[in-house]
């Protein structure tokens, strides 16, 4: 996708700070240290629901090394969180919510110590009756978490669009199915970190792992009392999100009060055990399906209702279940829709945003439903797909709206990549083939602030600094705007600086999630460098005798266009306009939102919510063996719509990772909880990633044109095609050995039951 | 299973710098007073986990000199010391020419940063019943040479495990060598981890096999089995169905089914009993096919 008029633009480059990560120079909270600095640590509640009554630190204090302990006593109680109607955390419980929810923290000189002193503090429990299923828990009676929230419904969403009954009586086949996505843990390589210092006049700087800085800095204020401007965020290299780190945690309240407390610096790292159980995961969902098609295999209607588990507290609850619903109406054309939308506290770890949020869930149950309407029908599932797909020009039945979509050349481009009617069907051989397509926002319109912005500044030697409110965490979007800045400016990308992102330095800026880093904070960008662009243009043609409009930006040399040997090297010219008239600052200033979307209507969840959607269709062939139960997945063919590639090694890297990412997801990765709702596997030995034996060569097909609204026609990439590996590995075991797995993780056990049942069935 | 690591317990350590410095030093001992280790990599985080009793004292062997040899005499075989370590066993030329089927193993075991900490003799001294090594000593009939202040004493590793962590060992005893004797003529051994993992991972089931075959005839024949039972086992229905008798995939299918009998697995949340055992007769038929092929490809 490359183009001949762009410099920069879809060239592929490593990323800005590859050298910097590869040689281990690239510096993350953990290795921030401060003069004084304490080492703080969390102490969680050994119960899944339970009052904290009184707590005894005595001890810990005593203890040689102990500089403070902080218990729910010392935070206000007044509740934050992502989403204004469902605040329900405070930092440290006063009623622990599941078993290691953090009650108290301690700071001491190191770790060892801290770590003492978490064993020396008694507290003394009311231990409350606990609910660990959904379904118990909306039951009549059932314990209830938080006072506001009856049967622990915390998030109750529906969509009724059209007229699915009249949808259902039109059509000439109906199935409903049901499906589980079991909870899983984002895997960050770098668990989260703070490290808070609190000076003299009151002012908290605080270092931390996020992908959205100014959310940690809304929340700790709020928290602590404490007014916005005495919080100040620094985001420094961060080890992966996966959208695990977009929420503030209760470390970063923790670290927060124990500074106050002690006037020094205090550093909380999490442990891997804790990373993987105190923080988010991907909330377990049952997924009700029920879709209606006719002969020809048109969609006539879907109903979807889903009961996810929110564990203890809210998280995203509500974005994400409007999510689920919503994205079930993005790839397929589909005339009457209807949802129920269910989430519930349960005693357990945290479900909260993760890669995809809430749509991997109803994308594996209807793109493996699909599938078998296809066999029931006698249709080619490519057929079927290519049936319904959306198309660029489409309003959706609930306001959507699809400025670019190239959904069916995806699937006509894979399919015949990966030879789909070749290696379709071919049992004897144990090998099957299997694909799912799905679509994403560029990024959800929020209720609140949604626009980001950059700030560009020209040095005196040419040299380029962005400054941007986005949240680089491993994906990229620091090269992403230095390419942008680099080709507009006809500059080298080495030659430009991102600063990225502080609170205090960096415009305001939502944060990295709903994939709308590159549309909107690369239109941002794009427009402060026009600015650049334009000022120096003028000086440039007053210089040259030439018309603004003429003047050409291209290999670190300003041009009259027409005239290659009239010509200012791009670093004299700033110079020069220093001195120019009264003498010039070149400073670019943008700040972008989509302007055709709409927050979408509050009791009918109608409206566009996103400038732009991706489209992706994968495609996955994998090997089953017959006698351990074991798969393998042996190569994977991608088409994915995400409009102009800006960085196609970028995009790669994305399109690899959702591969992977969805190989551990649909076999290995799976949290699992005790009786007590205690999660007992949080290690990298029990919850199992892939390693990279297990991953399969991925293939891109290019079939994305330039979109519209995104920056120079690009969209995201980053969540749509994760949310179709995991359905295009399923539906690839069932044409290996036609067994269908509807309750996740597929194990080697799952798939030697379903061939035993298989074959009973077969004889009987 | 829920790991929660928490700082190390208090206790002293000590590093001796000879081998009768410490048994000197366990000589002493009473129960529960020293705990050995020498790459740590079950043991430190045992500790932190709580599962293993908090010693008064952790002896590091690492401070006895020349016990990480790896010996081979073609005629009295392998010499492993106990300070030798998986990795330097997994790569060594001279393991891998003569006993391919320990380098197989030993290959097998956790990661390459275990590999490099931790050694063969730690990993049949854990005797967790899922050890990689395990299976394929069984199948070499090793012996253990285990010390004390009084003197050596020499175990056959069948001998060896008691139960889950748990082995013949006295608390004043080491284990100080690996002996394994030359492999049978003409014969070949190979191990078959199945765990869902490829690599990094502990075993829901491990194969070895060892067979030596005379004129078609199938004259020598180990089998051992990793994570079915409570300590490592050797199948040994099954390795008197195959003796003496010619290969062919009837016996073959027969021994793998009385392998899966005598096995004596758990459910656990890596796999379900019934699992286990029914990929015992998979394996075992499948670790007897290519030990076969081994050998007729000498």
């Amino acid at each position: 996708m490359g183009s001949e008029t762009y410099s920069q633009v879809g060239k592929a480059q490593p990323q800005i700070d590859a050298l910097a990560k590869a040689t281990g120079q690239a510096k993350y909270t953990a290795d921030f240290n401060l003069p004084r600095m304490l080492v703080g640590k969390l102490l969680g509640s050994p119960h899944p629901h339970a009052r904290v009554l009184s707590v005894d630190a005595s001890k810990a204090i005593a203890l040689k090394g102990v500089k403070a302990v902080v218990t729910g006593r010392d935070v206000l109680g007044k509740k934050y969180g992502m989403f204004k109607s469902r605040r329900d955390e405070t930092g440290l419980a006063l009623k622990a919510r599941y078993v290691g929810d953090p009650v108290a923290a301690v700071a001491a000189v190191d770790e060892e110590t801290a770590l003492e002193a978490l064993d020396l503090i008694s507290i003394e429990y009311d231990v409350l009756p606990a609910v660990f299923d959904p379904e118990e828990a909306m039951k009549e009676g059932a314990p209830q978490l938080h006072d506001e929230y009856e049967r622990n419904v915390v998030a109750d969403t529906h969509y009724d669009f059209g007229d699915a009954d009249a949808g259902f009586k039109e059509s000439d086949h109906i199935r409903e199915d049901h499906f589980f996505m079991q909870p899983n843990s984002h895997g960050c390589m770098e668990p989260r970190g703070v490290l808070v210092d609190y000076d003299i006049t009151g002012k908290f700087t605080m270092w931390t792992s996020t992908q959205s800085p100014f959310h940690v800095r809304r929340d700790t204020s709020r928290a602590l009392g404490i007014p916005l401007s005495k919080v100040r965020i620094i985001k420094p290299h961060v080890g992966g999100g996966f959208g695990g780190k977009i929420e503030t945690h209760p470390m970063h309240i923790a670290a927060a009060l124990l500074a106050m407390k002690t006037a020094r610096p205090v550093q909380i790292i999490l442990s891997r055990e804790e990373e993987i159980s105190i923080t988010r995961i991907r909330a377990a969902m049952q997924i009700h399906v029920k879709t209606g098609v006719r002969k020809d295999g048109a969609i006539m209607a879907q109903y979807v209702k889903i009961i996810a588990d929110s564990g203890a507290y809210s998280s995203t609850s509500i974005m994400m279940m409007y999510n689920a619903g919503l994205s079930c109406m993005i790839p397929y054309r589909i005339p009457n829709f209807k949802y129920d939308g269910y989430q519930v506290y349960t005693n357990k770890a945290v479900s909260g945003p993760f890669r995809g949020h809430g749509a991997n869930q109803p994308r594996f149950a209807v793109e493996s439903q699909l599938d078998m309407i296809a066999e029931d029908i006698n249709m080619d599932p490519a057929a079927l797909r290519l049936r319904n797909a959306s198309q660029t020009g489409d309003t959706t039945i609930s306001g959507l709206n699809f400025v670019s979509c190239e959904l069916s050349r995806a699937i006509e481009e894979s399919t015949k990549k990966a030879e789909w009617d070749k290696k379709r069907g071919r049992k004897e051989t144990n090998r099957g083939i299997g694909m799912a397509c799905g679509g994403f926002v560029c990024g959800a319109r929020g209720a609140g602030h949604t626009a980001s912005g950059t700030n560009i500044h020209v040095n005196e030697d040419g040299g380029v600094t962005v400054l941007s409110g986005a949240s680089d965490i491993g994906q990229g979007c620091n090269s992403m705007m230095a390419q942008i800045t680099a080709e507009e400016l006809g500059i080298p990308v080495s030659d430009v600086t991102v600063i990225a992102a502080d609170t205090e330095t960096t415009p305001i800026d939502p944060g990295t999630f709903s994939s709308r880093v590159t549309f909107y904070s690369g239109n941002a960008t794009l427009i402060a460098a026009r600015q650049v662009k334009s000022q120096l243009a003028e000086i440039a043609a007053t210089l040259m005798e030439a018309s603004a409009d003429d003047i050409l930006f291209r290999d670190k040399k300003v041009f009259v266009k027409g005239s290659p040997d009239r010509f200012i090297p791009f670093g004299e010219l700033v110079k020069r306009a220093e001195g120019f008239g009264h003498g010039r600052l070149i400073i670019g200033q943008g700040q972008w939102a989509p302007t055709n979307t709409q927050f979408p209507d509050r009791k009918t969840k109608w409206g566009n919510v996103s400038g732009s959607y991706s489209f992706s269709t994968q495609i996955a062939e994998v090997e089953v063996d017959r006698e351990t139960g074991q798969v393998k997945v042996l190569d994977v063919t991608i088409g994915d719509d995400c409009g102009q590639v800006i960085n196609p090694m970028s995009v790669e890297g994305q399109a690899e990772g959702s591969v992977y990412m969805g190989i551990g997801h649909a076999f290995l990765e799976q949290t699992i909880f005790g009786d007590n709702g205690q999660m007992m596997n949080p290690s990298f030995l029990d919850f199992k990633m892939a390693t990279p034996l297990e991953c399969a060569p991925a293939t891109m097909v290019e079939v994305g044109k330039p979109d519209p609204i995104g920056p120079y026609g690009a969209k995201e990439i980053g969540e749509g095609l994760l949310i179709t590996s995991v359905p295009a590995i399923v539906n690839a075991i069932y044409d290996a050995v036609g067994v269908r797995i509807k309750e996740l993780p597929v194990t080697p056990e799952k798939i030697l039951d379903a061939l035993e049942k298989k074959e009973t069935e077969g004889k009987s | 299973m829920v790991t929660f690591y928490r700082r190390l317990p208090k206790f002293d350590y000590v590093k001796p710098g000879s081998m009768d410095e410490v048994l000197k030093l366990l000589a002493r001992g009473t129960n529960g007073n020293f705990k050995v280790y020498a790459g740590g990599t079950d043991v430190v985080p045992g500790l932190k986990r709580r599962e293993l009793e908090k010693p008064e004292t952790l002896v590091d062997l690492k401070g006895i000199p020349d016990l990480d040899y790896i010996d081979h005499d073609e005629k009295a075989g392998l010499r492993i010391g106990a300070l030798a370590t998986v990795r330097a066993v997994a790569g060594s030329s001279i393991v891998n020419k003569n006993f391919p089927l320990l380098s197989q193993a030993a290959g097998r075991i956790a990661s390459n940063q275990v590999q490099n900490r931790g050694t063969i003799a730690g990993n049949i001294c854990s005797a967790v019943p899922s050890a990689d090594s395990a299976p394929a000593l069984l199948c070499l009939d090793s012996n253990l040479v285990c010390i004390n202040e009084k003197g050596e004493r020499q175990i056959g590793i069948d001998g060896f495990f008691k139960g889950p962590n748990e082995t013949v060992l006295n608390r004043d005893e080491l284990l100080r060598e690996i002996r394994i004797p030359p492999m049978p003529e003409n014969s070949h051994g190979v191990y078959i981890k199945l765990s869902p993992r490829s690599r990094m991972d502990l075993a829901v089931v491990g194969v070895a096999a060892l067979l030596g075959v005379e004129k078609g005839v199938i004259g020598h024949i180990r089998i051992g089995l990793g994570a079915v039972s409570p300590t490592p086992m050797r199948a040994r229905d099954a390795e008197d169905h195959l003796c003496g008798k010619k290969a062919n995939d009837a016996v073959i299918s027969e021994a793998a089914q009385l392998a899966s009998e005598e096995s004596k697995p758990i459910s656990d949340h890596r796999a379900s009993a019934e699992y286990r055992k029914m990929m015992v007769e998979v394996l075992v038929k499948r670790a007897i096919h290519q030990a076969l092929l081994g050998v007729s490809s000498k």
